[in-house]
């Protein structure tokens, strides 16, 4: 892409609405105590024919684009932990679970929320490259030498805030660190 | 809500006190590790915390064995209140069963089916990790300001209905994103005669149409629920009353005129159901809303039929399962597995006879555990196997790779044990 210093970044397309979180990381991966490792098993299980979990492309992409209600189902915060830890930085679509959601602002995962006929859009033409500009919210996919076409996305306005503040954690102890015990 | 809202950081998002925080061991270790590591090993008020060993238990390896240690350990370290095994239940079943929730609490717990509790008029929140981490050290949590969906329920149930029919029916309904950022209230005639039970199983899976939580309105049943506490510490916590007993029954008789809806409220949404019109209801496909008529599954073979879970797991539900179930035999090639959510149910049920009833049957009739729900503990499916279950959601692969789950209520899922196949309870029930 233009721009940059930066290695563009490759984005890999999930035609499917309602990804749930079991498909993203199945229970039998939640024995863990510690947030590591979970990439590995990034949608093993996911119900969408010719996806495949060792493919290359999917293995080396940074932005994932999905359909709509993306997330649904169990709280897992391990899906988030699983997609960070495979190496993505964003995920774009439609809409998101609300759980799903604030787990991913919470982690600094960002989430960007396009229009359905974009998602049509990006799905028949699926480009390899794409980026995020979070200031302009701008979403802009193209091949590894251009700029072929700009989305616009919207973004939870206090998910933005965590996403730049690297999460929640920091977030919470600065505004509401130490509270008294309610009576 | 006005009364926990601590701020609100930006536009639709509010930051609310918790009342009760809940922990089970597969979401809270790693903020127990972090905290310890990084925030001083402190929580907010460790008498509003309460923890339970759950989903995997007794323990099936080392790394499940850790995750209760480090639950463990903390609950020990911290003076929190603590249900281990031969002591505990399904969370969102033994949570309830404590009388710790009470209307007007926020209630936030690691797991997706914290709705659950809205059934007693709490905004009962579940939450990832992070969310819950920074609820323990700071009394805390964040979410964006749910609208509310009304949901009226009319009618009556008919024989061989049950509440679990009616809340598959609302998210056949409404989809699985069609609560997504609502708070559902269930009012109306029907959603009244409920019993606490019942209350318990709608709001439980109010979650699979994506509400953040889902309420009934506080009144007699509430109250009379809410009457038996296990301790002077838990009448306390829950505010309840201010802990005479006195006050108490004063302040639940005050329930009918204490707590109404808003004449004035803004709703997002409104949906009605008559619940005459609701048949016993089978999940066919890979998600909560791929719900119809039993009719129109009957005759599939199954494996495995599964009557347990914090959708279905209580007294009543076993009761059902065993009316239909008495004196009858299951087929040998289904493995029926019946699990109830807590120690008292169980306790109840072995000495109502249940137990006998599921036992002489050819049912396992086990101990507390999340069991066979989530494909991690145990009643995993093989692939290719099919499942009967009572609980709440039928992912692809989710009680095994390449096992299929039909959602049902307990009374479906008994009737189907009887012959291997799927089966209209209507047609084993007296009176249906």
């Amino acid at each position: 892409m233009p721009d940059s210093n930066r290695p563009p970044s490759k984005v890999f397309y999930l035609n499917r609405e309602a990804i749930n979180t079991d498909e993203i990381i199945p229970a039998k991966y939640l024995d863990v105590i510690s947030k590591e490792g979970l990439g590995d098993h990034l949608l093993e299980d996911l119900d969408l024919p010719g996806f495949d979990p060792t493919d290359p492309e999917f293995l080396a992409a940074d932005i994932l684009v999905a359909g709509p209600a993306f997330g649904s189902g169990s709280s897992r915060e391990h899906a988030i932990w699983a997609i960070q830890d495979a190496g993505f930085s964003a995920v774009v679509a439609p809409s998101f679970e609300r759980i799903f959601r604030e787990n991913a602002f919470n982690c600094g995962l960002l989430l960007a929320e396009v229009s359905q006929m974009a998602i049509d859009g990006l799905m028949g033409y699926k480009y390899p490259f794409g980026e995020i500009d979070l200031d302009s919210k701008k979403f802009r996919v193209g091949s590894i030498t251009s700029h072929d076409f700009e989305i616009d996305f919207e973004i939870d306005p206090f998910g933005e805030t965590l996403v730049r503040e690297g999460g929640l954690m920091g977030y919470a102890l600065k505004h509401y660190g130490r509270e008294v015990t309610r009576t | 809500m006005d009364a926990h809202l601590r701020d609100s950081p930006t536009e639709g998002m509010v930051a609310l006190g918790t009342d009760l925080v809940m922990c089970h061991e597969i979401t809270t270790p790693p903020a127990i590790i972090e905290i310890a590591e990084k925030y001083n090993d402190e929580v907010f008020d460790a008498s509003r915390i309460f923890a339970v060993i759950d989903h995997v238990t007794p323990a099936k390896d080392t790394k499940t064995a850790q995750q209760g240690q480090v639950l463990r350990e903390w609950a020990l370290r911290k003076g929190i209140e603590f249900a281990d095994i031969g002591r505990n239940g399904v969370c969102h079943a033994i949570l309830p069963e404590k009388r710790l929730v009470r209307p007007g609490m926020t209630v936030v717990c690691g797991d997706s089916h914290t709705c659950t509790h809205g059934a007693f008029g709490a905004l009962a929140i579940g939450v990832g990790t992070t969310a819950l981490e920074a609820a323990l050290l700071t009394g805390v949590v964040f979410t964006r300001k749910p609208k509310v969906m009304r949901i009226q329920l009319n009618g009556e149930l008919l024989p061989g209905v049950s509440a679990k029919d009616v809340i598959l029916c609302i998210i056949g309904q409404i989809g699985v994103s069609g609560a997504t950022d609502h708070v559902i209230e269930f009012m109306g005639p029907a959603a009244s005669t409920m019993t606490m039970e019942e209350r318990m199983t709608v709001s439980n899976m109010s979650v699979e149409a994506g509400a953040t939580s889902g309420l009934f309105l506080p009144d007699g049943e509430t109250a009379a629920w809410l009457s038996g506490f296990e301790s002077v510490q838990h009448m306390i916590i829950s505010n309840y009353g201010g802990g005479s007993p006195t006050a108490h029954r004063a302040h639940a008789n005050s329930f009918r005129d204490t707590w109404y809806p808003d004449p004035n409220a803004q709703y997002g949404a409104k949906h009605c159901l008559d619940v005459s019109e609701v048949v016993p209801q089978v999940t066919w496909g890979a998600k909560p809303s791929d719900t119809g008529s039993v009719l129109a599954l009957t005759g599939t073979s199954v494996d495995q039929v599964y009557i347990g879970s914090c959708t279905n797991g209580r007294i009543s539900d076993l009761r059902i399962a065993a009316e239909i179930i008495k004196g009858h035999t299951i087929p040998t090639n289904v493995r029926c597995i019946v699990v109830p959510a807590t120690v008292k149910v169980q306790r109840k049920a072995i000495a109502e006879g249940l137990a006998e009833i599921f036992i002489d049957a050819g049912c396992e009739f086990s101990a507390p555990t999340c069991g066979p729900c989530l494909g991690m503990s145990n009643g995993v499916l093989a692939p290719g196997e099919v499942c009967a279950s009572t609980t709440n959601r039928n992912f692809a692969g989710r009680m095994g790779k390449g096992g299929t789950v039909h959602l049902m209520s307990p009374a479906t899922a008994a009737a189907t044990a009887l012959t291997g196949k799927i089966t209209d309870p209507r047609e084993v029930i007296v009176g249906a």
